[in-house]
């Protein structure tokens, strides 16, 4: 994350300020992006769920805590709103085909590959967000606690939960070893 | 199925993604959103339309009822 902004500019974005607003988006809005695209693994979406982030950040920003981070503080809105997208799009037939830009094949099966999207997608979004962070981006589990704003235990039996069912989804697609 | 095995499928089927940008300027759309006019979600027009709805009924079923807390008003 960037480093944090002064005191002086997050008074002013608490206040409305819009210039204070535009140099904070500015400031953050690329290290959001990419933390939303781990999550969510779309280019596209993640650009949609950029502006979700910003926008539900102005709308609460009478709720900040200037003592906090405000880093922290945009990468719990920013997991929450791509959480939300991604149980918008948990219905949709298309998902493999929206996550095919970033997932490019590198097993020998590409079958393989779809199948675990498939199976990965089945996961209820919250499962989603926290194995996507700790297996797939393998952040230490205290940096997802922080960002999801949950107790470290919670995430650790999250993660297990995932897996059990990840595994128990995969053997149910003949992926077994 | 080993956990390593699932982590293995997983970084397969899901490499990372890092070091990517907005393929545009995003804070176009960040300022339309703010300058959008509210709207209503599911809940809002539940509650509305239940208001709407319970009154009416009461108008129907308790005409007098209703005069008598008009006339406290």
């Amino acid at each position: 994350m960037p480093n944090e902004p002064d005191s002086d500019l997050l008074k002013r974005f608490v206040q409305g300020d819009e210039e204070a607003f535009r140099l904070l988006f500015r400031q953050f809005e690329v290290e959001i992006y990419r933390w939303i695209l781990r999550i969510v693994r779309d280019p596209s979406g993640a650009e949609d769920v950029v502006v979700e982030t910003f926008w539900r950040a102005y709308r609460a920003r009478a709720r900040f805590d200037s003592s906090r981070s405000f880093g922290a503080w945009m990468r719990v809105i920013a997991t929450n709103a791509a959480r939300d997208h991604l149980r918008a799009m948990r219905p949709r037939a298309s998902w493999v085909e929206t996550t095919d830009e970033i997932a490019q094949s590198v097993t020998a099966d590409p079958g393989i590959d779809e199948s675990v999207v498939l199976a990965f997608r089945k996961l209820a979004p919250k499962l989603q967000v926290v194995a996507t962070l700790a297996l797939i981006e393998e952040l230490p589990y205290a940096e997802i606690a922080d960002a999801l704003d949950l107790p470290l235990g919670t995430v650790k039996s999250s993660v297990f939960r995932a897996v059990q069912k990840l595994r128990k989804e995969l053997a149910r697609m003949g992926i077994r070893r | 199925m080993s956990d390593d095995y699932v982590k293995n499928l997983l970084h397969s089927a899901f490499p990372h993604a890092d070091s990517r940008e907005p393929s545009r300027d995003l804070w176009p759309s960040v300022v339309e959103r703010i300058q959008a006019p509210p709207e209503w979600s599911p809940l809002d027009v539940y509650v509305v339309v239940s208001v709407v709805a319970g009154g009416t009924i009461a108008l129907v079923m308790l005409p007098k009822a209703l005069l008598l807390l008009a006339s406290q008003l």
